[in-house]
């Protein structure tokens, strides 16, 4: 269970945003709200990339908040520059293992991943060289294979289209159920929670204290 | 919905150790040249003190020095500047750099063999008199004196500036252009909206570096100057070292040197970067836009190109004309000329890779710093722009004459400062880039644990290949090209290629010499190329990234 | 192939063990003189022949390099003799109490045009400075220095800087021992016929050869290499009826020297027939001793005076000169 506990930011002094939620392992909320409302900050602090004023963030029950972002179970899923454009999309996956060598149970379950999300036979080809669908499920795979417990999606697939999209999200349901991963996807479209068929969270403005 | 471009806070340094050499070679750096300065100062008594100059002509030589120097680099500008738009609007920007890398050789050439190829075409026997003599009209005259000093220091650093204002013109989006079009913006406002701003943050880091550059001129002063009234602070330290050993003084210009220097640089960086990419620019076509086809326009831009390539390259091809001999078959054989050879390609070789490496690793660390640590790493790799090869040869040879034999040290005495004198260069070519990777690629890879030297080399080493390229040729090719340097250090031991030049010459030998000087023209050549198709390598795809 | 390389390996580390048997002398010289075309190498067969030694150059950039290098090295210095000073250096080297008194016999051994009997430096090749030109070029050509001063605007020559060049120094104090007191007056009517002033001898002389000047200052011996070398006679050196200043080339040897007996030697050795015959056609200057001249040599100019300043002159007065000369010529 992930959990953020009156978590307080503020990016400019005077007008603070507050979170306060929790999300199951296996669970997908999807995050909605306004523009500038808060949604990618709060994606920011759970993966480290921010330091929140107040609160904590907590993951069954550990502490996470002092955490830097390497030591945190979570795999962030970014709109665009997932991948390193000189290395191939196996390579791509293989880097995100911190170290790890590429041995042959590695490298079957590699393929296994990408025939999952159907990517096959796209392991030797560099991210210039398939679709911007293809690129952010490549992204997935390594999601997949990282199996950290906690899976953050900031607009991921906003840029592609419908179609493509939905691809998206059963690829990314099995990623999700693999590993029950507590996931959180921000997105500014409805049909988004509908197609997922998952808890939606909105959030509020930021306060003026 | 947009996502704010903001820096990452997390609460511990992404960085490692490597940010604590970094500033460790920053203070080594400011430490080794004030040490070789005060080597100086300490051990003036050895000077026989010929030197009596007085404040009041320090002051003049000064005055000249500055003005002259901002002079060159202002008219460099001037240069470089229409050439580039021309470039730029004529869609060239990618052949020119074929043509640039020619005259960019004059950068990195000996002095001398620049000067010589110069006069080759300027010169009173040059091609331009014999071309007016055959039209009947009179020879040029003399050309020595500060005009001269201008042109050649504008014939030598344009190329440098029209190659950095070309990577701007390249990184323009394409969509601003495809805005321009559509709007029918004309070549002024192009320029006002579109270019200037870009070019704004270049330029005063570009025209500091001619600055230095011109400022610490000093054998081209001696060649064209045509005699004491057109002097530097850098021709006063060199008499003073060598002529009348008077240490102290040269110890004190070198200071007042500094000084100015180091004012000019701090200056100008508050305007802009002191970055230099100068990397090969893109290959994309330029969108024509309203008034491309005006034919005055057009009439315009073909005279400023080919009159650039004229002067530019022309010298260039008079020291191969010249060199183009039976003599060059006949060099190859003396036992001499291949120690040479091989000293000259070792040393430069090596301290290519070092100043590439040293640059690098400034250039990482310079990333995870405020903005007063990246001012100060930017003014320490600078100030060896402004302290003279010789201050820090003989200072070192002062602080090791007794500790160690200076004789057997000499290749490595002459590696380090060479190596010293281009870090500012490779320093420049590669910090740009490396700061743009670190802003785009941070959160990727911190989010994925690719931190430290798995990240520098599975991920930055493969993206700033062609920087890494280029800072490598090029300080590679400062040193063949180097005379300085090896004029104290070396020995019938140990010989460089320009050393054995600079013998030939005082020997009547004027074939071997021009043939010579055309082979270090070769050699510095091969050496860029070289390393720019070795950068490739690093580019190559590993079969996997793990490990 | 194993048993080839171990013998050569034997060999190879065996060799620095034969070689260190003998003594070294270290010879510290300009950089020309050291050189594979120069006189080095022939002095060096010669002189190892007779003293069973190991005859070392080390060769540094310039004459004045040479000096500023043991000034450098104080004591430590692994020079045992110094070669290639000129006799404007001599008072300063002297100041410097690094050298010693060579105790070889001067007297009529030497052949110069003027007498020279010093304790420690012996002198080894001596020679004219002079304005050279290309005789199939140049009609006009200045038979006295006041001709050349006095010529009109359009004659181009090129000289030295006086501060880093041997010639230029000379110039300089030719015209000074020429035109004593009024001597600026004398530069500031040949400053429009310089074309430059450049920093080295060499820089100068190609200038010339390119055609960027009708005249060059350099050496009465200059056209001799072209006589020999190239097979041309026709570069001439003017011969002014003042006389022409003159430069005499000495060596000395280290009082910190760790081969005495040997270093004496070689000073004998110089004056020597075994070192002096190299001179003329590898150095291209007169040799101080007695030896044979090669028949181009006859066609030379031969000056009725030679002109000299002391050393302790040139010492005393050498800063003051240079800026009466830099302000003379910069008007």
């Amino acid at each position: 269970m992930l959990q953020v506990e009156n978590l307080e930011f503020s990016w400019e002094p005077g007008s603070v945003l507050s979170y306060d939620l929790s999300v199951s392992s296996g669970e997908i909320l999807a995050v909605r709200g306004s523009s500038g409302v808060g949604k990618t900050t709060l994606l920011e602090l759970i993966a480290g990339f921010q330091q929140p004023d107040r609160g904590r963030i907590l993951w069954k029950d550990k502490d996470l908040t002092e955490l830097p972002p390497w030591e945190r179970p979570v795999t962030s899923v970014f709109q665009s520059d997932n991948l390193f454009g000189h290395l191939s999309c196996f390579d791509n996956v293989v880097i995100g293992l911190g170290g790890r060598r590429a041995d042959d149970a590695l490298r079957q379950q590699i393929n296994e991943c990408f025939d999952l999300l159907g990517l096959q036979g796209l392991q030797q080809r560099l991210p210039s060289e398939i679709s911007g669908g293809q690129q952010q499920r490549v992204a997935l795979a390594r999601a997949l294979i990282r199996a950290k417990p906690i899976l953050l999606l900031d607009e991921s697939f906003s840029a592609l289209d419908w179609t493509m999209r939905q691809g998206c999200f059963d690829a990314l349901r099995a990623v999700v159920d693999a590993h029950d991963m507590a996931t959180l996807l921000v997105s500014h479209d409805d049909r988004d929670a509908e197609y997922l068929e998952c808890r939606q969270l909105l959030l509020r403005p930021p306060e003026t204290r | 919905m947009a996502v704010r471009d903001h820096q990452i806070n997390i609460n511990r340094k992404a960085g490692g150790g490597y940010v604590i050499i970094g500033i460790g070679v920053a203070a080594s750096l400011v430490i080794i040249a004030l040490l070789t300065i005060g080597a100086l100062l300490v051990a003036g008594d050895v000077g026989s003190g010929f030197g009596g100059t007085s404040l009041a002509s320090i002051w003049r030589v000064a005055l000249f020095t500055f003005w002259q120097a901002s002079l060159s680099a202002l008219l460099s500008l001037a240069i470089a500047l229409p050439v580039a738009r021309a470039c730029w609007r004529r869609s060239l920007a990618w052949h020119a750099n074929k043509l640039i890398l020619l005259s960019f050789l004059t950068v990195v050439m000996p002095t001398t063999v620049a000067v010589s190829g110069l006069l080759g075409i300027w010169g009173q026997t040059g091609l331009v008199s014999s071309i007016l003599a055959r039209m009947g009209a009179a020879p040029l005259p003399p050309i020595y004196g500060l005009g001269a000093v201008l042109l050649a220091h504008v014939f030598f650093n344009a190329p440098l500036m029209l190659r950095v204002l070309l990577t701007v013109f390249a990184a323009i989006p394409a969509e601003q252009m495809r805005l321009a079009a559509q709007w029918g913006l004309g070549d002024w406002q192009r320029f006002r909206i579109i270019e200037w701003p870009r070019l704004r943050t270049v330029i005063p880091g570009l025209l500091a570096l001619v600055f230095l550059l011109c400022f610490t001129s000093f054998s081209l002063i001696l060649m064209l100057g045509g005699g004491p009234a057109v002097t530097t602070l850098e021709v006063n330290i060199y008499t003073a070292l060598r002529f009348d050993f008077d240490l102290r003084m040269a110890a004190s210009l070198s200071l007042v040197q500094l000084s100015i220097c180091a004012v000019v640089v701090a200056f100008l960086a508050r305007f802009g970067t002191t970055t230099m990419s100068g990397v090969a620019a893109a290959r994309s076509r330029r969108l024509p836009q309203r008034g491309d086809e005006n034919p005055v326009g057009k009439a315009i831009d073909a005279f400023l190109l080919a009159g650039f390539m004229c002067l530019a390259v022309a010298p260039v091809l008079s020291v191969i004309f010249k060199g183009v001999s039976s003599h060059m078959v006949s060099i190859f054989l003396w036992p001499s000329f291949q120690r040479a050879l091989l000293a000259t390609l070792g040393v430069a070789v090596t301290s290519g890779i070092l100043a590439t490496g040293v640059a690098l690793l400034m250039a990482a660390s310079r990333v995870r710093l405020g903005p007063a640590g990246q001012w100060s790493f930017d003014l320490a790799v600078s100030l060896y722009l402004a302290v003279s090869a010789i201050v820090l040869g003989t200072g070192a040879f002062i602080l090791l004459r007794g500790v160690v034999d200076v004789f057997l040290l000499a290749p490595v005495l002459v590696l380090m400062a060479n190596m010293l004198v281009a870090l500012p260069f490779a320093y420049r070519v590669v910090q740009g880039k490396m700061a743009l990777l670190a802003k785009t690629q941070d959160k990727l890879c911190l989010s994925l644990d690719v931190r430290g030297w798995r990240r520098f080399r599975l991920v930055t080493l493969p993206a700033m290949a062609p920087e890494i390229g280029f800072a490598a040729g090029l300080s590679a090719a400062l040193s063949v090209g180097d005379l300085t340097v090896i004029a104290l250090f070396g020995s019938q031991q140990f010989q460089t290629l320009p050393w054995l030049l600079y013998q030939m010459m005082a020997r009547y030998r004027t074939g071997d010499a021009a043939a010579l000087a055309l082979i270090l023209l070769l050699i510095t050549i091969l050496i860029f190329v070289g390393f720019a198709l070795g950068a490739r390598w690093l580019q190559r795809r590993p079969r996997h990234a793990a490990g | 192939m194993k048993s080839i390389l171990s013998i050569c390996f034997t060999v190879l580390l065996s060799l620095p063990l034969v070689a260190h048997a003998k003594p070294v002398l270290t010879v510290y010289t300009y950089d020309s003189f050291a050189s594979e075309w120069g006189p080095g190498p022939a002095i060096e067969a010669a002189f190892e022949e007779k003293c069973d030694c190991d005859l070392q150059f080390v060769a540094l950039d310039s004459s004045i390099g040479i000096l500023g290098r043991v000034q450098l090295e104080g004591g430590a210095s692994k020079a045992d003799i110094v070669l290639g000073l000129d006799t404007n250096l001599m008072a300063t080297a002297e100041q410097t109490g690094l050298f010693a008194p060579h105790g070889a016999n001067v007297s009529g051994r030497t052949n110069l045009p003027v007498a020279f009997d010093d304790e420690v430096f012996m002198p080894f090749d001596w020679g004219y400075f002079a304005f050279v030109y290309d005789s199939s070029k140049l009609r006009d050509v200045p038979v006295s220095l006041d001709a050349l001063v006095n010529a009109p605007d359009d004659l181009r020559i090129v000289i030295q800087d006086p501060r880093t060049a041997t010639p230029g120094l000379g110039l300089l104090l030719w015209i000074k021992s020429v035109y004593g007191d009024e001597a600026a007056d004398a530069w500031a009517r040949l400053a429009p016929k310089i074309v430059t002033v450049t920093k080295g001898w060499w820089d100068a002389y190609s200038m010339f050869l390119e055609g960027e000047a009708d005249m060059v200052l350099s050496y009465s011996t200059s056209p001799a290499y072209h006589m020999i070398a190239e097979e041309t006679d026709k570069y001439r050196a003017a011969g002014f009826a003042e006389g022409h200043y003159m430069q005499i080339e000495v060596a000395a040897m280290l009082k910190s020297s760790s081969q005495p007996v040997l270093a004496r030697q070689f000073m004998d050795f110089i004056l020597t027939e075994g070192f002096q015959s190299v001179i003329p056609t590898t150095n291209w200057m007169y040799p101080a001793g007695k030896a044979e001249l090669p028949a181009a040599f006859s066609s030379l100019i031969t000056p009725k005076t030679s002109l000299l300043f002391t050393p302790q002159d040139v010492a005393a007065n050498k800063s003051a000169w240079v800026e009466e000369w830099q302000s003379a010529i910069t008007r």
